[in-house]
C-alpha cells in the first residue's frame, strides 16, 4: 500500500513547501483551498508515505481534482513533478477503488485496437446525428450529457480515411494522428498534412495507438504502459526520423515516454524524435498562411506549454503569417478541459473555462490553439456565452 | 513534528462549527482529516492541525468568526498565502485557521493620492501588477511577493530588496480595518493622533488581531533604473564592498549580494546570467536620475574595483534584468534542489559590521559541517543565511536548528536583531530572550494580554512566556519640590520607582517648550544631553532623549551627516508631542515606565521585526507611558526640507489608549493632568497648548 508510492519519497521530500506555486494553479485560483492546490497534494501524497494520513483514500478529492496541467511545476524552482505524484497516487487509490468499468475498459480493450475504436466511434457519432442522444438525452447520465454538448456536430468521415491520398508511405516524417483530431477535427488535421507536406515532404500517416495520456490521466498506468509499448514496437519496426502530432497533448505525453518509462531503453529515442507540429514547422522554417490583418491571440495547451516550455514556435508561425499577436493574460493557464476533466469536475471545471473566457474577451482577438481538448472545451465556452470570438485549430488558420 | 502545544487543545463542539457554517456557508467550514493536514504546515518545518478552517469573504464574516472565537474561548489565526518561513501560521494550540483566500479584492486605487485600498488576501504581485499600467508601483517586494499576501506582509512587517531605499511595510502602511481579538471591528490609521497603533498593530503576527481592509502608500514608478552585476572571487570583499558602499552615503534602490552556492542553484533553473564560477555577485540599482545614477554608480564601481571586483556589468537589458531579479527571488527556492529543505533564517546587522557577521556566520558553517547559502539584502543588513538539509534525518535538524540559532547569536552580539523581515513566530521564541531584556518582554507580555485576555488571538506565537522580573529595592526619597532632571536611564529609573512606591504623580516634560506640567513630582529630560553614539558607516546616531535638535544637527553637521527632524526642543520632546513627522526616522528607544522598568525597543539596524513596535506607541504619547531617555535615530548623507505645519499634536483619549496606558503605567501616574483634561467639556487641544 503505503510501500508502493514510497519509490516517490525522495522526490515528493524535495517540495519544500515554499507555495510558489499555489497561485499558478487554476484550481487554487477557482477554490483558495490548500486542499486543492499543488502544494496540498504534494504534502498529502507525503503524508500517505509517510502514514501520518490515517486512509489514503482521504486524498482522493484533492487527487482527482488535479488538472495534470504542470503550471506548478512550470513555476518550481525544484521543479518538484506534483502531476507524476498525483497519477501515482491515483494508480495506488485506483487499486483500492476501481475506476468506473465504462473507463477501464476503454482504457485496456478498446484504445490498444484502432479500427475497433474507429467503428464504435462511428457508430456512436452515427446516433448522434440521427438525433438518437436529443431522444435519449433524458436517459443519459450525466457525463454523457456533457460529453454530448461538447461536440455539437461530429464528423462521420474520419482523418485516416480521407488522408490517405497525401500520407506516402516512410517519408521522414510520420504523423501522429491523435485520436481526438482523428475523430473530432478531422479537417484541421488535413490542413495539417498539406502544412507538413509543403513545410518537408509528403508525411506518413503512422500506424499507431493512443498515445496513452487519457488512461495515464485516470491513473491507469498499465493501461497506459501498454499502448505506450505497442508504440514503441511499431516504432522499432519503421524508425521514422520524426514523428510529428498536431494534437499538443499527445505531442508532450509522446515527448515523456523517455521520463515516463525509463526501463525501456527505445522510449528516449523514441521521445528525441517527437515534435509538435509547431516545433516542427517553425525548425523547418516554414513560412505560410496568409493571416494579415487578423487579430490573434494563442492558448498554450497545457502539455506542451507548461510541460515543455513551448510558447514561441506557434505565435512565431502566426507572426510570420502576418498575424498580430495580442497576447492573453495567463495564456499557458489550463481553459479546465484537460481530457475527461470537465466532465468529472463540472462545476470546477467551469469556474476555470469562465477565466479563460475572460482573458480572451479582453483580447478582442480570435482565439488560435492545437489541441483537442482545448478546442472542445473553450468551443463549448464560446457557443455558452454567445461569444462572437472564433476559435481554431493553428494549422486551419496557417492553411488559411 | 509537532511543535509543543502551549495551550491545551481548543474544543470544538457542533455548535460552534453551525455557527460558523452560518457565518460564511457550508463549503466555507473545512473540517475533514485531509484538509487539517494541508492547513498543518507553512513554509517552515513543523506541524500543527487546526481544528476547522474557514473562508471568509469579507469583513463582517471575520468579525463574526472572531466574535464567535472570544466567545468560546478558541484560538484563530489568520492564514495568507501559507508562505511564513518561522511557524507564525500553524495552529500550534489548535482552533480556527481564518483562511483569506477569498478576501483578495483590490478595492480602490488613487494615483492622486497615491494610495489604494486592499483586502488582506491580495497576493503582493497581484497588486504590483495592477500598479504597473498606472506607473505606479507599492515598494515593499518580498521574495516570495508571487504568493505572499498583503495581510501576511501586514502581519510580518515583510520587507524585500527595495526596502533598503523604500522602508518596510510598516513605512507603506496608511490605515487599517483591524479586527481586535474580542470581535470588535475599527479603524485605524496614521493620520489619527495620539498613540501610533497602526504602526504597532503592523508586525505583530496576528497576536492582536487581524487586518480585514488595508490602505497602503503607492510611488510613482522611478523613471531611470540604472542595473549593475558585479563578481568577486571572496564574498569577504564583496561584502567589504557593500559596507563601503553604504557607507557613501549613496542609497541604493537594491543591494544585494549572493554566493556561490546560491548562484549556482539558481543558474540551473532561471538561467538568468549570473557568472556560475564567481564566489560573490552583487546586484544593484539606482533609480534616481540619469546624471545621479552615472555619478553614483562611477563611485560604486570604483569602490567594488578597489575591493577586487573581477567584472562590473551595467550594460544591462531590461529582459535580462528581469531575469536577473526573477533569479534573486527565487534563491530560495532554488536551494531545494540541492537538498529537501531549507532553513532560512534572517538576522539583521548594524552595516558597520556586516563582514564580521559573514565572518562568523561562516565559522559556524564550517564547525558544524553543513551547507551554508548566503544571501543578504546586503545593503539594510539583513542576513539571510540558508542552511541546506534533510528534516528525514533528525540528528542533521537538529544541528542544523541550533547553527542557526548561533547565527542569531552573533546578530544579537553585533547589534542587531534575530528577524530583518520574517518575524519571529515560533522559531525565534527563545532568541527574543536573548535580544530583549526581561522588563521589555514583560511588558510585551502584557500588551497581548490587554488586547486578548483570553490568549485566543495566535497563541503562542512572537512573544515569549515570561514571568515578571524581580522588582528592585527603593532607597532614600525626592527632594522637596525640585525639577528632576536625571543624568542617566539608571537614576530616572530610581526616581520612578520612588514614585511608583509613594503613588506619588509625575510630570514628565523636555526643555518646556511646549507644556509645563502641573504635577508636583516633576520630571525633565534636560539632564540627558549626549550622543551617545554615531555609527557613521551604518547611518544611525544614539541620542539621549534630552539633547536639543539644533545641537544634535549641529553635532552631525562637520561629519556630513543629517537626522530628519524639525522642530524646537530636545529630540525627545519632538517624539513625545510629534512635532515632527518621524514615523520613518526612530529605529530604537530606551524607555522607563512608571514603575522604574526600564525597556528597550528596536536597535541600530534598518530592519527589524521582533517584538512589537512599541516605539511606535511613545511617539505622540506626550509622556503618558513612559520617560523617553534614549532614541536611536536613522541620518542620512542629505538634509531634506522642513515639511509644513510642524509643531505638537494633542489627543483625545480613547478606551484603546486608556488601556495601553494601563499596561505601561498601571497606577496612572505619568502625566495625570493630560488624561484628567479629558472631561466632557474637555479644554481643546489649542487651550490645552496655551496653558503650557
Amino acid at each position: 500500500m503505503a510501500g508502493s508510492l514510497a519509490h516517490l519519497y525522495d522526490s515528493v521530500a524535495s517540495c519544500n513547501k515554499c507555495g510558489y506555486c499555489l497561485p499558478f494553479c487554476p484550481t487554487y485560483v477557482a477554490t483558495g483551498k490548500e486542499t486543492i492546490s499543488p502544494r496540498g497534494r504534494v504534502q498529502l501524497v507525503r503524508a500517505i508515505i509517510e502514514g501520518s494520513l490515517s486512509d489514503p483514500m482521504l486524498a482522493e478529492e484533492s487527487l482527482s481534482t488535479c488538472l495534470l496541467c504542470k503550471a506548478c511545476t512550470a513555476v518550481c524552482f525544484s521543479q518538484v513533478p506534483t502531476a507524476d505524484f498525483v497519477v501515482e497516487a491515483k494508480r495506488l487509490l485506483g487499486e483500492r477503488k476501481s475506476l468506473p468499468f465504462a473507463d477501464r475498459f476503454l482504457f485496456r480493450w478498446i484504445l490498444p485496437h484502432p479500427f475497433l475504436f474507429s467503428l464504435i466511434v462511428r457508430a456512436v457519432f452515427l446516433a448522434k446525428r440521427m438525433g438518437l442522444a436529443w431522444l435519449l438525452r433524458p436517459f443519459l447520465s450525466k457525463r454523457l450529457r456533457m460529453a454530448n454538448d461538447l461536440v455539437p456536430k461530429p464528423p462521420l468521415v474520419f482523418l485516416r480515411s480521407r488522408a490517405r491520398k497525401i500520407s506516402k508511405p516512410k517519408s521522414e516524417v510520420a504523423f501522429f494522428a491523435s485520436c481526438g483530431m482523428n475523430y473530432l477535427f478531422p479537417q484541421a488535421s488535413l490542413k495539417s498534412l498539406s502544412l507538413l507536406e509543403k513545410a518537408g515532404g509528403p508525411p506518413w500517416l503512422w500506424n499507431h495507438v493512443c498515445c496513452g495520456l487519457p488512461p495515464h490521466s485516470a491513473g491507469d498506468l498499465e493501461a497506459s504502459k501498454r499502448l505506450a509499448r505497442k508504440n514503441l514496437k511499431l516504432f522499432e519496426k519503421t524508425q521514422p526520423p520524426y514523428i510529428v502530432a498536431d494534437d499538443s497533448s499527445c505531442s508532450g505525453y509522446l515527448k515523456e515516454y523517455g521520463r515516463i518509462f525509463p526501463e525501456d531503453p527505445r522510449a528516449k529515442e523514441f521521445s528525441f524524435r517527437v515534435k509538435d507540429l509547431s516545433e516542427f514547422l517553425e525548425e523547418a522554417g516554414f513560412i505560410g498562411g496568409n493571416l494579415k490583418g487578423a487579430r490573434l491571440t494563442y492558448h498554450d495547451p497545457c502539455q506542451i506549454g507548461n510541460g515543455f516550455g513551448l510558447f514561441s514556435p506557434p505565435r512565431n508561425l502566426l507572426r510570420k503569417a502576418g498575424a498580430a499577436i495580442v497576447e492573453m493574460e495567463g495564456s499557458a493557464e489550463c481553459c479546465g478541459g484537460a481530457g475527461t476533466y470537465c466532465l468529472n469536475h463540472p462545476r470546477l471545471s467551469d469556474e476555470i473555462l469562465e477565466r479563460k473566457l475572460a482573458f480572451i474577451r479582453a483580447t478582442k482577438a480570435d482565439v488560435v490553439t492545437s489541441a483537442t481538448s482545448c478546442l472542445l472545451h473553450i468551443g463549448h465556452g464560446i457557443r455558452r456565452a454567445n461569444l462572437s470570438v472564433r476559435l481554431a485549430h493553428l494549422s486551419e488558420v496557417l492553411a488559411g | 513534528m509537532m511543535a509543543s502545544q502551549a495551550l491545551t487543545k481548543a474544543r470544538l463542539t457542533e455548535e460552534i462549527l453551525q455557527n460558523l457554517k452560518s457565518i460564511v456557508g457550508d463549503e466555507n467550514v473545512l473540517t475533514s482529516p485531509e484538509a487539517l493536514y494541508v492547513y498543518s504546515y507553512d513554509a517552515a518545518i513543523d506541524k500543527a492541525s487546526p481544528d476547522v478552517v474557514v473562508f471568509p469573504s469579507n469583513s463582517t464574516q471575520v468579525a463574526e468568526i472572531v466574535r464567535l472565537a472570544h466567545k468560546n474561548k478558541i484560538p484563530f489565526i489568520a492564514r495568507g498565502g501559507g508562505t511564513n518561513l518561522c511557524g507564525g501560521t500553524i495552529a500550534i494550540s489548535g482552533g480556527i485557521i481564518i483562511q483569506m483566500s477569498k478576501m483578495n479584492r483590490i478595492l480602490d486605487i488613487d494615483t492622486k493620492k497615491g494610495e489604494c485600498l486592499v483586502e488582506p488576501g491580495v497576493i503582493n504581485l497581484h497588486l504590483q501588477k495592477a500598479l504597473a499600467p498606472l506607473k505606479f508601483f507599492y515598494a515593499p517586494d518580498p521574495a516570495s511577493q508571487k504568493a505572499c499576501t498583503l495581510g501576511g506582509n501586514v502581519a510580518n512587517n515583510s520587507g524585500g530588496p527595495r526596502c533598503l531605499k523604500y522602508g518596510v511595510t510598516s513605512n507603506h502602511v496608511l490605515g487599517m480595518e483591524w479586527v481586535f481579538p474580542n470581535g470588535e471591528m475599527s479603524w485605524v490609521g496614521i493620520e489619527n493622533p495620539g498613540y501610533d497603533l497602526t504602526g504597532f498593530l503592523v508586525g505583530s503576527e496576528g497576536t492582536l488581531g487581524v487586518a480585514t481592509k488595508i490602505r497602503l502608500r503607492i510611488l510613482p514608478q522611478p523613471k531611470n533604473i540604472m542595473t549593475a552585476l558585479t563578481s568577486f572571487s571572496s564574498l569577504e570583499d564583496a561584502i567589504r564592498g557593500v559596507e563601503e558602499i553604504v557607507a557613501t552615503g549613496i542609497v541604493p534602490c537594491a543591494l544585494e549580494a549572493m554566493d556561490k552556492i546560491t548562484i549556482q542553484a539558481v543558474e540551473a533553473f532561471v538561467h538568468a546570467g549570473y557568472p556560475s564560477q564567481a564566489e560573490a555577485v552583487l546586484l544593484i540599482e539606482l533609480d534616481e536620475d540619469e546624471e545621479a545614477n552615472r555619478r553614483n554608480m562611477r563611485v560604486i564601481e570604483e569602490i567594488c574595483r578597489k575591493n577586487h571586483a573581477i567584472a562590473f556589468e551595467t550594460a544591462i537589458a531590461e529582459s535580462q534584468r528581469q531575469k536577473l531579479w526573477e533569479g534573486r527571488r527565487g534563491s530560495y527556492p532554488a536551494l531545494a534542489r540541492l537538498a529537501p529543505n531549507v532553513l532560512v533564517e534572517d538576522g539583521a546587522v548594524p552595516r558597520s559590521r556586516l563582514v564580521e557577521a559573514l565572518k562568523r556566520i561562516q565559522e559556524i558553517g564550517k564547525r558544524e559541517n553543513l551547507r551554508v547559502a548566503l544571501i543578504f539584502h546586503a545593503g539594510d543588513g539583513n542576513l539571510h543565511p540558508q542552511i541546506i538539509f534533510d528534516e528525514r534525518n533528525a540528528e542533521e535538524t537538529k544541528k542544523v536548528k541550533r547553527a542557526g540559532y548561533e547565527m542569531l547569536k552573533v546578530c544579537v552580539e553585533l547589534g542587531g536583531s534575530i528577524s530583518g523581515e520574517h518575524g519571529v513566530g515560533i522559531d525565534k521564541l527563545e532568541a527574543m530572550k536573548w535580544l530583549f531584556t526581561p522588563e521589555t518582554l514583560w511588558l510585551f507580555r502584557r500588551l497581548k494580554e490587554v488586547f486578548d485576555p483570553e490568549g485566543i488571538a495566535n497563541p503562542g506565537k512572537l512573544i515569549p512566556v515570561v514571568g515578571r522580573p524581580a522588582s528592585q529595592e527603593i532607597v532614600g526619597d525626592f527632594p522637596a519640590s525640585v525639577i528632576l532632571a536625571p543624568k542617566s536611564t539608571e537614576e530616572a529609573s530610581r526616581w520612578l520607582r520612588m514614585a511608583s512606591h509613594q503613588k506619588r504623580a509625575v510630570g514628565i516634560f523636555g526643555r518646556g517648550t511646549k507644556r509645563k506640567p502641573l504635577e508636583t513630582v516633576l520630571l525633565s529630560s534636560q539632564g540627558l544631553n549626549a550622543v551617545f553614539e554615531h555609527d557613521e558607516k551604518n547611518f544611525t546616531v544614539v541620542v539621549a532623549a534630552g539633547m536639543g535638535l539644533a545641537e544634535l544637527k549641529a553635532f552631525l553637521k562637520p561629519r556630513g551627516q543629517f537626522v530628519r527632524l524639525w522642530g524646537e526642543g530636545s529630540v525627545g520632546g519632538i517624539l513625545a508631542t510629534r512635532s515632527s513627522p518621524s514615523r520613518d526616522q526612530v529605529l530604537g528607544m530606551t524607555v522607563v515606565l512608571s514603575t522604574g522598568e526600564i525597556v528597550k525597543f528596536g536597535a541600530k539596524v534598518m530592519k527589524n521585526v521582533a517584538g512589537y513596535d512599541a516605539a511606535k506607541l511613545l511617539v505622540g504619547s506626550w509622556g503618558t507611558l513612559g520617560f523617553i531617555t534614549e532614541i536611536i535615530l536613522k541620518t542620512h548623507a542629505r538634509d531634506a526640507a522642513s515639511p509644513e505645519g510642524l509643531g505638537p499634536v494633542l489627543f483625545e483619549f480613547n478606551e484603546t489608549f486608556l488601556k495601553i496606558r494601563r499596561v505601561f503605567d498601571p497606577q496612572g501616574l505619568l502625566n495625570p493632568s493630560l488624561i484628567a483634561k479629558r472631561k466632557p467639556s474637555a479644554v481643546s487641544g489649542q487651550q490645552l497648548m496655551a496653558d503650557g
